[in-house]
């Protein structure tokens, strides 16, 4: 295991086990990456949070809790509000924190 | 002096730490200045164990308030729902609370402080909830951190949550 300057964070090497705590960063930062996406596009969306309680049909409590803070959602329910809040999809990509490749650099989703 | 000249003097004397974030080190939306206390406990590594996890969930909240994320803020501190990760705290004044309510099973932590200009933060102390016992002294300890850092400067006292974030989502 060795330690990045960058981020401090440990690299994960051979078999090594990654500290709980290095997984629970990288698990909250992908969270917090999800609710900025489904915020801004339910912003820019117009649309209310009943109005998008009835496009998912889920009650407008569900949509208010889900809305306040970055939750650890299920794949499907960020599925669903991106598609609900505007009909889109998210894409991805992969950063490394290490730089051991690109930072940014765009993979193709079959790892070529 | 300005309030931004005595910020930087205690930045210069340790007093305050610019954070910077994990990922994007000083290259950040908003700034966050932290107490030394703060920035020990936000400092990696993160240990293999409960406390590593709920101090890794900590830092990753303001990473996220540095990199611009967008944050649920709540306005009233008798009313805020549960979920708010920011709150305004009472006796409301200038003063709010950064909420870290993961990991779930646990009740989190509090970090208390105020701002000095819009996108601006300075977070002078960190709790485990539970061991905040009375929330009203832990408001009154940070407003004396506070006066023994800034003197007289008081933090910005907005009309509205636009003179204080951007980014926001109120709750």
């Amino acid at each position: 295991m060795t330690t990045s300057q960058t981020t401090g964070l440990c690299e994960p090497v051979g078999t090594a086990k990654i500290s709980t705590g290095t997984l629970a960063y990288v698990c909250a930062r992908h969270r917090q990456r999800q609710y900025d996406l489904v915020i801004k596009q339910f912003k820019k969306s117009g649309i209310t949070q009943a109005d998008l309680a009835r496009r998912l049909g889920k009650s407008p409590e569900v949509i208010s809790r889900l809305l306040a803070r970055p939750g650890n959602w299920e794949s499907d329910t960020f599925s669903e509000l991106l598609f609900g809040i505007s009909g889109g999809v998210a894409t991805y990509r992969v950063d490394y924190p290490f730089g051991q490749r690109t930072s940014g650099s765009l993979e193709p989703l079959d790892g070529r | 002096m300005s309030i931004h000249r005595i910020l930087a003097e205690l930045v210069a004397q340790g007093r305050l730490i610019s954070l910077p974030s994990l990922f994007t080190g000083t290259d950040t939306a908003r700034l966050l200045y932290v107490a030394p206390a703060v920035f020990a406990a936000v400092s990696p590594p993160f240990a293999d164990n409960e406390t590593g996890r709920r101090l890794a969930e900590f830092r990753a909240s303001l990473d996220g308030f540095l990199e611009g994320g967008e944050i649920s803020v709540a306005e009233d501190p008798r009313r805020k729902p549960p979920d708010a990760m920011l709150a305004r705290v009472a006796p409301v004044e200038e003063e709010f609370g950064l909420r870290v309510t993961e990991p779930e099973e646990t009740s989190g932590i509090r970090a208390l402080g105020a701002f000095v200009a819009k996108d601006k933060f300075v977070c002078l102390t960190w709790e485990y909830r539970e061991g905040i016992l009375i929330f009203d002294d832990e408001v009154e300890w940070v407003q004396a951190a506070w006066r023994d850092l800034f003197g007289s400067r008081r933090p910005v006292k907005g009309e509205s949550l636009d003179d204080y974030l951007t980014n926001y989502w109120p709750v």
